[in-house]
């Protein structure tokens, strides 16, 4: 064996080893359970075949958080990014007012998503809450409301608490990118005439298109795995009007103790993650400047 | 020496390390205590008793109970995984019911006998709760306190409203919620955040309009959400939130919430179980002074009267790794100084008939009255039928409380998934 493998070997193996045990042997369990009628506190189990994927699909209650996660991803994919690009934008200058600001807007990132979650619940609270409050404050109490036992609006008010924390992602993301496009490149389409949406859109946009792939990437994924924030503020509800759908495997799996069920879902959503962001990736390649 | 060498004699020194590190920590395991110490997983948390668990251990002289409190519902999942991995607590806390049943069908609990016997559990405990703790002909949940669930009050709030006497019958009922209605009170807080505390609702409207028999067949399967027992029982739900009784928006809150709302007088009762006590006792509240309690109306003189309530017990895992010292810990836990001791701290009533229940406050005293004058004890629903079927339920009761208008489609939803459900 040439030395060169040897270390290949030495140093690629303990990895690969780590990377099997802790998803390549979970996910083929999950795989294998899914055909089971697996109950978390049974000792035994029947294969059942394809049985607990026909359930998830007929099943209301599945269809329906397969579409919260879907709004939600395509929601998050809209939203935190253009917020983010949009306050990067603005602080990418050199002030002292900007590094006062971006120090600041960091702090979001740094909190765990259940003290995140603890903040917006005070913020969405009926009563003293602070958005009603300040409704109150300018009149508007009619407008006030239960934001997160509202069937309607509960789930664009986690959704808003999530985007919040995303946003600031973005932001630091952007910021990163926007360092990293040559200031020549701007000046000579200034000088060429383009205006500032131009060099926005015809400079500074496609240059961005590696970083737009990874921010979105992350945020799609942090989108299809949302469980803590949903968590920490509703569990699910009202009526699980926010059942994304690790809250829906979780509620199957310690709920309702159908194991099979809830490995089968799992799977169904590691396939919509595969999809997402194989779909990222292939549009971040196709038009990346980089390639 | 070469570089490779240098690599080489890293690796090595990197190898040593690890083996110490392995050794010293197989070293630790062997300085444990061993069979003297016992592992105890609970759900009580600083508002649900902890420190009386803390009081009762501190007493135990046979071993040492190693604890680990676990938030209330974060357990309900904790423990289902460490039974399942095959690596529970020696002991834990559980509730009587139908979820003891569920963990005891799939083989997770051994057997207590030696702990009724040496405790005498058998003779010194209410055979209804003796009852609760049997599954599959032998002992397997040691009762370890119990609870009352009924209209807890604020005897201010009332007063103020000229609420002078506390109603006994539906008309009662409703004239004493009209009238602190209209002196500017909610009448009835209820915290539906967490689903489950809107399910006392449904058990007493179905217990008191049809009956502990038939509600027994509707946990089991035997009876229909749509049969017009429960029709009936939802739709004098309805007539009350449709009266304006209930506080607004009741899915915001959790139950705590509605005892400060029912303790700072924007509501003037709850229905709750006697865990409240403990929690308002906790914030500096008088019983009898600041609350107290009154029973479920009677709605039909003709349906005897069931109390309703949880009974929280202690279980011995079958994979427990001390399990002798572990039965001595649960004859401790059987002690009747011991069961008052956290009776007193959680706001619970202590199953051992010999605890001296004249350290309970007035109002728990009267709870204990009032449990014994009942016909039947029941458990709320989400103990008294499976966990995937009571899931459908407490789905139901907070999407009544958020439409009740609806209520007609939800049994009949409900029917289907609970069909479902019992079906596995």
């Amino acid at each position: 064996m040439r030395p060169t493998t040897r270390w290949a070997i030495l140093f690629m193996g303990p990895p690969i080893l780590l990377f099997t045990a802790i998803v390549v042997v979970p996910t083929a369990m999950a795989l294998r359970l899914s055909f089971t009628d697996a109950n978390i506190l049974g000792q035994t189990s029947q294969w059942i075949g394809f049985d607990n994927f026909v359930e998830a699909f007929t099943n209301e209650h599945v269809r329906k958080s397969i579409r919260i996660t879907l709004v939600w991803t395509l929601f998050g994919a809209l939203i935190p990014p253009a917020l983010g690009l949009g306050i990067a934008m603005m602080l990418q200058a050199n002030t002292r007012f900007a590094a006062i600001m971006k120090s600041a807007l960091f702090v979001p990132i740094s909190i765990s998503l259940v003290v995140v979650g603890q903040v917006w619940i005070w913020i969405y609270q009926p009563g003293d809450g602070l958005i009603n409050q300040m409704l109150g404050l300018v009149g508007l109490e009619s407008l006030e409301e239960a934001w997160l036992a509202n069937r309607s609006t509960a789930l664009w008010a986690v959704f808003i608490a999530w985007a919040w924390q995303q946003a600031v992602l973005a932001m630091i993301l952007y910021l990163a990118g926007l360092t990293s496009i040559p200031g020549e490149l701007v000046e000579a389409a200034r000088v060429d005439g383009a205006g500032q949406f131009q060099v926005f859109r015809q400079v500074i946009v496609p240059l961005l298109r590696p970083i737009t792939t990874v921010v979105l990437s992350l945020i799609a994924i942090n989108s299809l795995r949302n469980f803590d924030l949903v968590f920490a503020m509703t569990q699910g509800g009202p009526v699980r009007e926010t059942e994304t759908m690790p809250m829906l495997v979780w509620r199957i799996l310690f709920r309702q103790h159908e194991q099979g069920l809830a490995s089968a879902v799992s799977l169904i959503l590691f396939a919509m993650t595969l999809v997402v962001i194989g779909g990222l990736t292939w549009w971040g390649r196709r038009g990346s400047y980089v390639d | 020496m070469t570089r490779l060498t240098k690599i080489r004699r890293s690796y090595a020194l990197a190898l040593i390390a690890m083996v110490a590190l392995v050794a010293a920590a197989c070293s630790g395991t062997s300085e444990d205590p061993g069979a003297g110490q016992v592992e105890v997983a609970h759900y009580y948390g600083s508002d649900l008793g902890q420190q009386g668990i803390l009081d009762v251990n501190a007493t135990f002289e046979a071993g040492e109970a190693v604890v680990s409190p676990i938030e209330h519902e974060a357990f309900k999942d904790q423990i289902l995984v460490a039974l399942a991995g095959g690596e529970p607590p020696d002991v834990f806390s559980y509730w009587a019911g139908a979820r003891t049943q569920s963990v005891f069908e799939n083989g997770h609990l051994q057997p207590i006998t030696q702990v009724f016997d040496n405790a005498d559990v058998w003779n010194n405990f209410p055979q209804a709760l003796v009852d609760a703790g049997i599954h599959g002909g032998e002992p397997h949940l040691l009762p370890f306190g119990f609870h009352y669930v009924a209209f807890f009050y604020n005897p201010h709030v009332m007063e103020a409203a000229g609420v002078t006497s506390m109603p006994t019958n539906s008309q009662e009922f409703i004239a004493a919620a009209a009238q602190i209605a209209a002196s500017g009170v909610k009448p009835i807080a209820l915290g539906s955040m967490n689903r489950w505390p809107a399910q006392f609702w449904f058990d007493f409207l179905i217990l008191r309009t049809a009956g502990p028999d038939y509600r027994a067949k509707l946990m089991s399967g035997e009876a229909s959400y749509t049969d017009p027992q429960v029709v009936g029982a939802m739709e004098l739900w309805k007539q009350l939130v449709d009266a304006g009784f209930f506080v607004d928006d009741a899915n915001a809150y959790t139950w705590t919430d509605a005892a400060d709302q029912v303790a700072n007088g924007e509501a003037a009762m709850t229905l709750m179980g006697t865990w409240i006590t403990g929690y308002w006792n906790g914030i500096g509240l008088e019983p009898v002074t600041d609350y107290d309690f009154f029973n479920f109306p009677v709605l039909d003189p003709a349906v005897e009267n069931a109390a309703l309530g949880p009974i929280d017990g202690w279980a011995l895992s079958a994979d427990a790794a001390n399990p002798e010292g572990a039965m001595l810990l649960l004859e401790h836990y059987a002690d009747p100084g011991n069961q008052l001791t956290w009776a007193l701290e959680q706001g619970a009533l202590p199953p051992n008939s010999n605890a001296d229940t004249t350290q309970l406050n007035p109002v728990m005293a009267k709870a204990l009255v009032e449990v014994g004058k009942a016909d039947s004890y029941s458990f709320n629903y989400d103990l008294a039928t499976p966990p995937p079927v009571a899931e459908v339920g407490l789905d139901m009761f907070q999407a009544f409380m958020d439409d009740p208008s609806g209520y007609a489609d939800l049994l009949s939803s409900a029917q289907s998934d609970a069909q479902a459900a019992f079906a596995g």
